[in-house]
C-alpha cells in the first residue's frame, strides 16, 4: 500500500506522529495504520540478541523477560522513554523510524551495532544502525518501505545508559549509551553519534535552543560520559 | 467500539481524535484535553485495560477495542472505585481537571504494581501534571488506593 | 467559623462529581457554540488597500467572516470606557483594523468557523500599502466542534 500512495506516513504507536499531526507540523496526504497487521508484534531471540517486530509496544519490551536476559541494555533504555502510559502504545520500531535526535532507542541500536529490516514490494533489506539514521527525523528508509523489525545484539559485558533532562520523562538535553568501550551520544547532533569516551565532545556541534545552549549540552556530554564510564 | 461496556458506532471522520470523539460525539466530557501532545496526562483512558493518551489515538483506531473512561470506573450511583475513594480521602484533587487522567493512570499503575514502592509511585504518576495540589496529596492517595484495593 | 472548625478536617463536598468525570469545565459545555479565529496583521504599520475574504467564506464549515466594513461601528474608534480629566488625548482601537493597521498582531478579520488556521499572504509592502489575501490551499478544516 505504501508503494501506491504519494505522501503517506505509517501510523503504528502514533506517540510521536500524532503530536506532529495535532500541531499541524506534519500534514501527510495519507496515514497507513499498520496496527491491525497480524503477527507483527513478536519479541524473539535471534543470534543471541533480540528481534523486536514493528508492533511490539515499548511497554512489552520493558516487561519482556527475554529482553531482560539477552539484552538488558535495551530494557534500561526503553524505561527512559517518556512515561509508561506513552510506552503502552509507542513502539520500538516506530521510535527508530521517527529518528528524533534526542531519542534513546536509536542511540542504543547504534551502540550495540544492531540493524533494522525494511520491507517493500521490491523486497527486503537489512540496514545496519550505522547507515540507518541520516539526519534529523530522517532515515535510510525509502517512502515505500516499512520498518518491519529491529535486531538488538546481546548486551553482555559493561553497559549503561544515562541522560539529562529537565524533568523525568522529558526529551533528553543530552545522553549517552555505553556498550563496552563504545559510546553513542544522543541529543547533541542530528543523529545519534559514536564518540570517543576519552574525548566525547570532540567534533560535536550541538544546537542551542530554549532548553539548553550548545555549551551546556557539551558540558552535559562530559557529565554523562563520566557517569557511564565510572564503574 | 465499546466504551464503558456499551457498543458505539465508530467515528465517521478518520481524522477525529479519540479524545474529541469521546467528549463531543459521545458526550463523555470526563476525559479532558490539556496539551494535545501527550505530556499532561489529562486525556488518559484505558484501552483494552491499559492506560493510554486518548489525544494520541485516532477514534477509528479504537474500533473493535474496549475503551474505559472515568465515567466507566464506577456505575452512576454506585460506590466509588478504590482509586477514586482514595483521592477523595487524601485530598488528592482541588479543581479536578487533572483528576480523571490521574485516576486512570493510577488504575493502570496499580494493575502493574499492586504494592508500589514510593519510587514506583513517583515514577507512575510522573506522566500526569497537576497545577493545584503540589502532588504530595496525590502521592498519599496512590498509597491509600493500594491499601483500599486489597 | 467557630472553634469547632479550626483544626478540624473538613471533607470536600464536590469530590464525587469531579471524581466521576462530571465536572463542568468550560470546554465541556456544548451549547452549539461556533469557534472563531482572528486573523492578525504581520505588519507593524501599513495602510489597508483592500481585503478579500471571498476565499475564506467559500471554505466548507465557515459560517461567517467579518471585516471592519461589515460592522456598523467598524470604522469608529471604540469609546473610552472610563474617561478621566487627565486623559486629554485618549486613543482607543477599532474592533477590527480599518484603513490602517497600527501594530503587528492587530486583528484584521474574524471568521466564525470550524477550527480554521489561515495564512496571510501579502506582497512586500509598497511604501505603506498592503493587500491582504488568503491562499485557499493552505486551509485544513478539522470537523471537531461546530454544531449549529
Amino acid at each position: 500500500m505504501l508503494a501506491s500512495l504519494e505522501d503517506a506516513k505509517v501510523l503504528a504507536g502514533g506517540q510521536s506522529l500524532v503530536p506532529l499531526l495535532n500541531f499541524r507540523l506534519a500534514r501527510p496526504a495519507h496515514l497507513v495504520d499498520i496496527n491491525r497487521i497480524p503477527n507483527l508484534n513478536r519479541i524473539y531471540e535471534q543470534d543471541g540478541g533480540v528481534v523486536v517486530q514493528a508492533l511490539a509496544r515499548q511497554a512489552e519490551v520493558e516487561d519482556s523477560r527475554l529482553v531482560a536476559q539477552r539484552c538488558p541494555l535495551l530494557g534500561l533504555a526503553v524505561r527512559l522513554v517518556a512515561h509508561r502510559v506513552i510506552r503502552n502504545r509507542g513502539t520500538v520500531c516506530g521510535s527508530l523510524a521517527h529518528a528524533d535526535p534526542a531519542s534513546e532507542l536509536p542511540a542504543t541500536l547504534l551502540a550495540l551495532n544492531g540493524h533494522v529490516v525494511a520491507r517493500s514490494t521490491r523486497g527486503t533489506r537489512i540496514i545496519p544502525a550505522a547507515d540507518f539514521f541520516t539526519s534529523v527525523f530522517e532515515t535510510a528508509l525509502a517512502p515505500d518501505e516499512l520498518l518491519v523489525e529491529s535486531w538488538f545484539p546481546a548486551s553482555t559485558g559493561k553497559y549503561a545508559i544515562a541522560e539529562e533532562s529537565r524533568r523525568h520523562g522529558d526529551f533528553a538535553l543530552a545522553g549517552g549509551v555505553r556498550y563496552g568501550d563504545r559510546l553513542a551520544l544522543f541529543g547533541v547532533a542530528p543523529t545519534p553519534v559514536l564518540a570517543d569516551p576519552k574525548n566525547p565532545t570532540s567534533g560535536l556541534n550541538p544546537s542551542g535552543d530554549l532548553e539548553a545552549t550548545p555549551e551546556f549540552r557539551l558540558h552535559l556530554v562530559q557529565v554523562v560520559t563520566d557517569r557511564l564510564f565510572a564503574a | 467500539m465499546r466504551v464503558n461496556g456499551t457498543v458505539h458506532p465508530a467515528s465517521a471522520d478518520p481524522r477525529r481524535l479519540l479524545s474529541d470523539h469521546l467528549r463531543h460525539d459521545l458526550g463523555l466530557t470526563g476525559t479532558h484535553v490539556g496539551c494535545e501532545h501527550g505530556v499532561c496526562g489529562c486525556c488518559t483512558v484505558l484501552f483494552d485495560g491499559a492506560p493510554v493518551r486518548s489525544c494520541l489515538i485516532l477514534a477509528i483506531q479504537a474500533e473493535g477495542h474496549e475503551v474505559t473512561t472515568i465515567e466507566g470506573l464506577a456505575a452512576p450511583g454506585a460506590r466509588l472505585h478504590p482509586v477514586q475513594q482514595a483521592f477523595h480521602e487524601c485530598h488528592g484533587l482541588q479543581c479536578g481537571f487533572c483528576t480523571p487522567g490521574f485516576v486512570m493512570s493510577v488504575v493502570g499503575l496499580l494493575g502493574q504494581h499492586p504494592n508500589p514502592t514510593p519510587e514506583q509511585v513517583d515514577e507512575g504518576i510522573s506522566g500526569n501534571l497537576c497545577r493545584c495540589t503540589g502532588y504530595a496529596s496525590i502521592r498519599r492517595a496512590v498509597h491509600r488506593a493500594a491499601e483500599l484495593s486489597k | 467559623m467557630t472553634t469547632r472548625w479550626f483544626g478540624a478536617r473538613v471533607q470536600r463536598v464536590e469530590d464525587d462529581r469531579l471524581l466521576r468525570g462530571r465536572g463542568h469545565f468550560t470546554d465541556d459545555i456544548d451549547e452549539g457554540a461556533l469557534e472563531s479565529v482572528l486573523v492578525r496583521s504581520p505588519f507593524a504599520h501599513a495602510r489597508i488597500k483592500s481585503i478579500d475574504v471571498s476565499a475564506a467564506r467559500a471554505v466548507p464549515g465557515v459560517k461567517a467572516v467579518y471585516v471592519a466594513a461589515d460592522l456598523p461601528f467598524g470604522h469608529t474608534d471604540l469609546p473610552i470606557l472610563i474617561p478621566h480629566p487627565n486623559l486629554t488625548h485618549g486613543r482607543t482601537q477599532r474592533c477590527l483594523a480599518s484603513e490602517v493597521v497600527r501594530y503587528t498582531g492587530e486583528a484584521v478579520w474574524l471568521s466564525e468557523e470550524v477550527a480554521l488556521p489561515v495564512q496571510l499572504v501579502a506582497p512586500p509592502p509598497d511604501g505603506t500599502e498592503v493587500v491582504l489575501g488568503i491562499r485557499p490551499e493552505s486551509f485544513s478544516v478539522s470537523t471537531s466542534r461546530c454544531r449549529s
